[in-house]
């Protein structure tokens, strides 16, 4: 059974049984005052989702953060699988009462927690004058990236880092088929895309195989096509899913058009379009900027040649791109356990901590000022400094309860788009469903 | 006659050598993939240039490997164990004691294979919960959560009952005259009758337990007991896989159950054909 699979059972047997007295936790206690809180020795368990490098980065920063506090508080990180695997354990986890002190969660998980009463509002920690931000503090965060977690007068998470999805190119190959540089438009893209496809990369091991772009059918994908023609998945009072309209269909439209050249194939295995452009046979590939160094790193050791980045190709006046990263969110305990979790919250989104996870793990900060600390970041990474100035150009996908199943259906529709064509019918079949799905939370 | 023959031989053997390729490919290509630095796995060439044999070092070394295996081998002992010696028992009962309601109970038990294993996650979940807060050992993050939820299992029951059906009922007279009840019965003439689908039953269960990872990642928060397949799934990071090393680690995963597998072979055919699974 697929993960996904996995993931809707689960959501629908525990939001059935979310009744009374499903729960031992029963939501946050209530602080009375914040402020007489003491967070002294308080132990606070961490679930997140990195490995590796990460990981090792996180783990030094946890360890120095329990040496150096004041207040004596233990942090343990616990790796607790991936995202998906995460929303699992949080949503039998709400059960059970086997909750840990802040959980990684994407908004919309974050949102279905909250359904439950599973996470805490943030705003009090926030604006508390003894344990909160400054307003200069509060003014130094990237507004975009807090507005993102917030749901009605609540914060149900609070970034550690974000990142943006961006178009990766082979630049030598672009200099091969006569190009001087990225798509601006995706009228660029798909001329380049079909010369991809005519004329191999001098460097690709195997010329048989020759693409323009390794379409992935996730929905963050064609989230960053759609928006990048000044569409929207939902509408501007966030209500309902717009996913019959230009931006889709011809998002859509162009890939399907493309496949059925040749120059386009749809994702085939996990990270499938990456490793086809690191190998020299796709010409572009659309990914989060936190895989530059990756991305890096394989094309060195494997056939080598030069690449850059770009924002995506867009029909807008300026470039929008689509950002995203998962937020952290506090999950009901005493009121002294809650209050050392945004004490090490707080502490992580410090500049000096953002520019030390900076270099760690290649996100993006969520403070202004952690910039002034990575110059020589940005000198050893130009294509890091490059996508840095895009935040500006930020629009998030939506955030709503039950966007993952809708993110499931938009994968579905990519993949039918491509395979059978009626692209009309699909976005209002698509759209009709979203809204449906939508409508039975 | 001859000659159709010879062809139908050769159009068998010839599908019989395509699915060979089919279900082995896969297998070949992790072992070549495991040799391969990354640079080679992103150029998907066939065969390695060289052997990169330190991928398997740094796969051991790196993620908590060595403790991630131990782990694994004590959960699978103790599962395979276990189920073994319930289900057998659970099994003799269906097949060789009358008792009211017999056929009802073992209806019941096969109608729970039809039951997805996610939909028993939560309330497997919320009994293991309950226990680790009203026993005195731990459940969660400790071997219990691990193996005592599957160390019964429908399927193990219903293969052995199928086999224990057909051991003459004049075996059990003679048992009977020689003084002996049911247990003496089962393990000293019944279980050396069952050895071909009790080892099935043992490789089944090993394999569910050494491929198991849904389950030890809610029930445990930390390394301490946690099994290989979570080892393996640390060599995707968000960026991307590092292919050599998680075939190389797959590499080391597979070899126990290559060679449990390559010690029963014959008996685990055997229990299959015997119990009336085979196609």
């Amino acid at each position: 059974m697929t993960a996904t699979a996995l993931g809707l059972l689960l959501v629908a047997l525990i939001l059935s049984s979310c009744g009374e007295g499903a729960r031992e936790t029963g939501g946050a206690r209530p602080v009375q005052d914040l402020e007489a809180v003491d967070p002294y020795g308080q132990e606070v368990v961490f679930w997140y989702q990195h490995t590796r490098e990460r990981e090792e980065a996180l783990a030094e920063m946890i360890q120095e953060f329990n040496a150096s506090n004041e207040h004596e508080i233990r942090v343990h990180g616990e790796f607790a699988g991936r995202y998906g695997d995460i929303y699992n354990k949080m949503m039998v986890g709400l059960q059970g009462g086997e909750l840990p002190t802040l959980v990684v969660a994407y908004q919309n998980q974050a949102r279905v927690y909250n359904t439950a009463d599973g996470v805490v509002d943030l705003s009090p920690y926030m604006v508390s004058a003894k344990w909160g931000l400054s307003a200069q503090e509060r003014a130094d965060f990237f507004d975009t990236f807090i507005a993102q977690d917030r749901h009605g007068d609540k914060q149900l998470g609070f970034p550690p880092n974000r990142s943006i999805e961006i178009l990766y190119y082979n630049q030598d190959w672009l200099k091969e088929l006569g190009f001087d540089g990225p798509p601006a438009s995706w009228e660029d893209f798909a001329i380049m895309c079909r010369a991809a496809k005519e004329t191999p990369f001098t460097g690709n091991d195997d010329p048989s195989r020759s693409l323009g772009f390794v379409l992935d059918e996730d929905a963050s994908r064609l989230a960053t096509q759609v928006f990048s023609r000044g569409g929207s998945f939902m509408g501007a009072d966030h209500s309902t899913y717009t996913l019959d309209t230009d931006a889709v269909q011809q998002s859509l439209t162009l890939m399907r058009d493309l496949a059925a050249e040749g120059a386009v194939e749809l994702m085939g295995e996990p990270y499938g379009d990456q490793t086809e452009f690191v190998g020299g046979r796709s010409l572009f590939v659309l990914r989060s900027s936190s895989g530059l160094l990756f991305v890096q790193a394989a094309i060195d050791e494997g056939i080598g040649f030069s690449w850059n980045v770009a924002p995506p190709p867009h029909s807008t006046v300026k470039p929008v791109v689509n950002f995203y990263g998962a937020s952290v969110s506090m999950c009901p305990s005493t009121p002294e356990e809650q209050l050392a979790a945004w004490l090490f919250l707080k502490w992580f989104t410090e500049p000096a901590q953002q520019a030390r996870w900076v270099r760690a793990s290649n996100y993006f900060p969520v403070r202004k000022s952690a910039a002034a600390q990575l110059d020589d970041y940005f000198a050893e990474n130009p294509r890091y400094q490059q996508v840095f100035k895009l935040l500006g150009y930020g629009k998030a996908e939506p955030s709503a309860v039950g966007y993952e199943a809708v993110r499931r259906l938009i994968s579905q529709a990519v993949v039918k788009a491509l395979q059978s064509g009626e692209i009309t019918v699909i976005t209002g079949e698509l759209e009709r469903q979203a809204n449906a799905s939508r409508d039975e939370l | 006659m001859v000659a159709i023959r010879s062809l139908g031989n050769c159009l068998t053997y010839a599908g019989l050598s395509v699915a060979a390729i089919v279900a082995g490919f896969p297998f070949v290509w992790m072992i070549l993939s495991s040799f391969m630095t990354r640079g080679e796995t992103v150029r998907r060439v066939l065969v390695p240039d060289s052997l990169q044999l330190s991928n398997f070092i740094t796969a051991w070394s790196e993620e908590d490997f060595g403790l991630y295996f131990a782990n694994s081998v004590i959960i699978a002992l103790l599962q395979v164990s276990a189920t073994l010696l319930f289900c057998l028992m659970a099994a003799y009962a269906l097949a060789r004691i009358r008792f009211p309601g017999r056929e009802v109970v073992f209806v019941v038990i096969l109608a729970t294979l039809m039951v997805p294993e996610t939909v028993t996650m939560v309330p497997n979940f919320l009994i293991v919960s309950w226990l680790h807060e009203h026993s005195p050992m731990g459940w969660l993050n400790n071997w219990p959560a691990l193996t005592v939820p599957f160390m019964a299992s429908a399927f193990s029951i219903f293969l052995l009952r199928q086999f224990m059906r057909g051991v003459p009922y004049e075996l059990w007279e003679s048992a009977r005259i020689d003084g002996a009840g049911h247990l003496r019965f089962l393990f000293q003439i019944v279980v050396p009758l069952c050895r071909a689908p009790l080892l099935t039953v043992g490789m089944f269960t090993f394999i569910g337990s050494w491929n198991a990872l849904g389950w030890p990642l809610l029930v445990t928060n930390s390394p301490t007991w946690r099994p290989i397949s979570v080892g393996l799934q640390k060599f995707v990071t968000e960026a991307g896989p590092e292919i050599h090393l998680q075939m190389a680690g797959a590499v080391i995963a597979t070899i126990p159950v290559l060679v449990v597998y390559g010690l029963i072979q014959k008996e685990f055919t055997e229990g299959i054909s015997m119990s009336g699974l085979k196609g």
